[in-house]
């Protein structure tokens, strides 16, 4: 895999607390990659070690090539944040946000630029610190974009912001995505915030990175499995590790299957259940899959590859 | 180069305002002291109105209140200054906008010692030379003209490259004044059987006219404000800076003896 971002055992404590633990991640270049998990889980943290913000206590990433700890003007040109916690300079209008920002960047493309102000609608004169918090947002993916950055980072962009600003933002970066050659790593903890952007999960929780992987092959592995049993038929004691969140309502028992495998799925069901007296499998959306792993390490803690 | 000039553009346009105001106050600000200190020795133009039993008197305890108050108004202002400077993009935390840009701590560090250079230290020095060339008839050739302007300079940005709000810088001011005060009564209490019977006051009126130990402050100001720019590492850079003050104090000392 080509990997435009990499991170080896990167780990980060604050005091006790370990925020982020031996994390090794791989963002393939190129792809559209979503860090998901629940507030706390060490998504910003993670950012903020890759792009040298915060220094980890153990471990090495690398993004574009650089380790993370050396990163400088000339990766920085090429790489574009937004956060919902960065400060921007409130005192300036748009207009001297873009005049300060342009400078910097060998690459930037004012037609690019202009397309995007009129895109988000965003008034040039009016300055920064009256924005709404969506506006706020807006005028820092202006200034990130306008560069045509190779990489990037957007962490919880769209946390507080209205389904219609979200809905403006999720299409500018659409448009952009089929335009521009570049990877996107974006965290949330909210799968619906992103479902329709991203083409790679990764879903780190409690410091530690639990699934890495493409949206299709996690859509084709998980199934949402409903089994009727033959009376006075039983599940065994011990089922198998990829079934998920098993729950048994009189002869009914539902759980998520994390390794169904098309065309075989059905018949390994049975061999582990023998008393089955129908199956039925469905697919599952990104959302739902997401919300399974959630409550499977919330409640049992169990780590899933 | 010219990004740091960038900077210093953007930063001016940022702090233009309030060195506007600050201006006129560290004027009146030096007027003030001078014609103060000249009362207080007893000579100079403000001699004539301090005869006592006169209503002239209380006109020279409201200058001294006023300029007490200006004094007040200066470090305020000046520090306001140097946080609306250092604070706007700060070395302390993970959010400020420079921090994902392509600047470098140096690069930011170069731009704001030029402006503080070019805005405030300059402003300073002038100010004292004129009103004291004009009381004293002659251009002064004092030290004191060059390195208090440089010093205290020095010593608000160093608080506020380890803060990141102008509330705590002038907390940390408050704690590392405090803390240098009070080692500074113990170690005049301990040295003062040493020192042919000289006391506190003696004591800090021969450390303040000790241009080797106002140096060596300075040069732990800027240690402190390079560390914390170049590494952005603030726990080390606070021990920098709080190690600095038994050095000073001791280097205060040996000056004693």
């Amino acid at each position: 895999m080509n990997a435009i971002i990499q991170t080896r055992e990167l780990s980060r404590r604050f005091g006790r607390t370990e925020a982020v633990r031996s994390l090794s991640l791989d963002v393939p270049r190129g792809s559209i990659f979503a860090l998901m998990g629940p507030n706390g889980a060490g998504k910003t943290t993670t950012i903020k070690m890759l792009l040298n913000m915060v220094r980890p206590t153990g471990g090495r990433a690398t993004v574009l090539g650089t380790e993370s700890t050396r990163l400088g003007p000339s990766e920085f040109t090429r790489i574009g944040y937004v956060s919902e916690n960065q400060e921007l300079p409130d005192w300036m209008s748009v207009q001297d946000l873009i005049d300060f920002c342009r400078p910097m960047y060998p690459s930037w493309d004012q037609d690019l630029c202009h397309q995007l102000t009129q895109q988000f609608d965003l008034p040039l004169s009016q300055k920064i610190k009256s924005f709404s918090r969506g506006m706020r947002i807006k005028a820092a993916l202006l200034v990130s974009l306008a560069y045509r950055p190779e990489l990037v980072v957007l962490d919880e962009p769209f946390s507080g912001l209205d389904a219609l600003v979200r809905d403006e933002f999720m299409r500018g970066l659409l448009e952009l995505s089929d335009r521009t050659e570049w990877t996107v790593l974006v965290s949330s903890h909210d799968i619906d915030e992103v479902e329709r952007l991203v083409d790679w999960v990764g879903v780190i929780d409690r410091g530690s990175l639990r699934v890495s992987e493409c949206t299709a092959s996690l859509e084709g592995r998980f199934r949402s499995c409903q089994l009727t049993l033959e009376s006075g038929g039983r599940l065994p004691d011990v089922l198998p590790d990829s079934w998920l969140l098993p729950e048994t309502v009189g002869r009914t028992v539902r759980f998520v299957d994390s390794a169904y495998k098309e065309g075989t799925g059905d018949d390994f069901i049975r061999s582990v259940i023998p008393e089955v007296r129908q199956v039925t499998v469905s697919r599952m959306s990104l959302k739902e899959i997401f919300m399974a792993l959630a409550r499977t390490y919330r409640s049992q803690g169990r780590e899933l590859e | 180069m010219s990004l740091i000039l960038h900077l210093v553009r953007k930063d001016f346009r940022r702090v233009s305002w309030i060195l506007a105001a600050w201006y006129p106050i560290l004027i009146t600000s030096v007027v003030l002291d001078a014609r103060i200190e000249l009362f207080l020795e007893g000579r100079g133009p403000v001699q004539e109105v301090v005869t006592p039993s006169t209503a002239e008197y209380d006109v020279a305890v409201d200058l001294v209140l006023a300029g007490l108050l200006v004094v007040f108004l200066d470090l305020f202002m000046r520090a306001a200054i140097v946080s609306k400077l250092v604070h706007d993009d700060a070395t302390v935390g993970s959010t400020a906008f420079w921090l994902s840009r392509p600047i470098t701590g140096g690069t930011l560090l170069a731009s704001k010692a030029i402006l503080l250079s070019v805005s405030m230290i300059p402003a300073e020095i002038v100010a004292q030379s004129a009103v004291s060339s004009h009381l004293s008839g002659e251009p002064s050739t004092s030290s004191e003209v060059y390195l208090v302007p440089v010093i205290s300079t020095a010593v608000f940005m160093m608080l506020a490259v380890l803060t990141p709000s102008l509330t705590r810088m002038a907390v940390l001011g408050g704690i590392m004044a405090g803390v240098t005060w009070g080692a500074f009564l113990v170690l005049s209490w301990l040295a003062m059987p040493l020192v042919g019977g000289e006391g506190i006051a003696e004591l800090a009126a021969r450390a303040v006219t000790q241009n080797s130990s106002w140096l060596l402050l300075l040069g732990v100001c800027v240690g402190v404000i390079c560390h914390q720019y170049l590494t952005r590492r603030t726990k080390r850079s606070l021990v920098i800076a709080f190690s600095g003050i038994p050095v000073f104090l001791l280097f205060l000392a040996v000056g004693w003896f």
